[in-house]
């Protein structure tokens, strides 16, 4: 019987404290598994997300890299980039003051700034596409009857719009 | 990230910056 092994690191994101922030996994060396095995390892570790990074697919990235929910998969994602960046400079991949990086995601190729402090990844910026500016909603209060998470008299604006940064196809 | 809206100032550049922590790493062994 063959086994095949997978490393895998575990990082919390958008914070400086251990098991607060955003949780993720990454899988560094992903060469050789599936999609339908990256959604199955996604779906069963039940983080917001998990990365799967392997060798770049052009010149313009640096590697490539999948982005998986437990139930789907996503084009582009802030934390799991933020995330795989710190990952991946902990891992070496990404050499000790290198100052640019470029995810090859789903949705083309992502730049990433890198800071460093004390010979440490300190912060990663990630540049995103544009918006593009969809409908303009003008009943707030159906909006926000549509969604838990809004109240009515917290809507900040009397006119919304749907927005998109490439994050759902 | 900063996000503007329809008619409001022309945005050049939206980005997302943030730290990570690293918890814990391990191996996941498939058997085929």
């Amino acid at each position: 019987m063959a086994i095949s092994r997978y490393r895998y690191l575990h990082c919390d994101v958008f914070t400086d404290r251990r098991f607060g922030g955003n949780q993720l996994a990454v899988f560094p060396q992903a060469a050789g598994l599936s999609a339908h095995t990256m959604q199955q390892i996604a779906r069963e570790i039940g983080f917001a997300e998990t990365t799967f990074v392997t060798a770049a697919e052009g010149p313009d990235t640096d590697v490539r890299m999948r982005i998986f929910t437990p139930g789907n998969e996503l084009p582009m994602a802030g934390h799991p980039v933020v995330g795989s960046t710190f990952a991946l400079a902990r891992e070496g991949s990404i050499a000790r003051g290198r100052t640019d990086w470029v995810f090859g995601l789903t949705i083309g190729p992502t730049p990433v700034a890198l800071e460093w402090a004390g010979g440490r990844l300190g912060f990663a910026w990630m540049t995103q596409r544009l918006p593009e500016f969809g409908r303009v909603f003008d009943d707030v209060a159906a909006i926000a009857k549509a969604s838990s998470r809004i109240r009515p008299r917290a809507a900040p604006a009397d006119r919304w719009a749907r927005t998109s940064y490439g994050t759902r196809s | 990230m900063s996000i503007g809206s329809p008619g409001g100032p022309e945005i050049s550049s939206v980005r997302v910056g943030g730290t990570s922590v690293f918890v814990a790493k391990g191996t996941m062994e498939l058997e085929d």
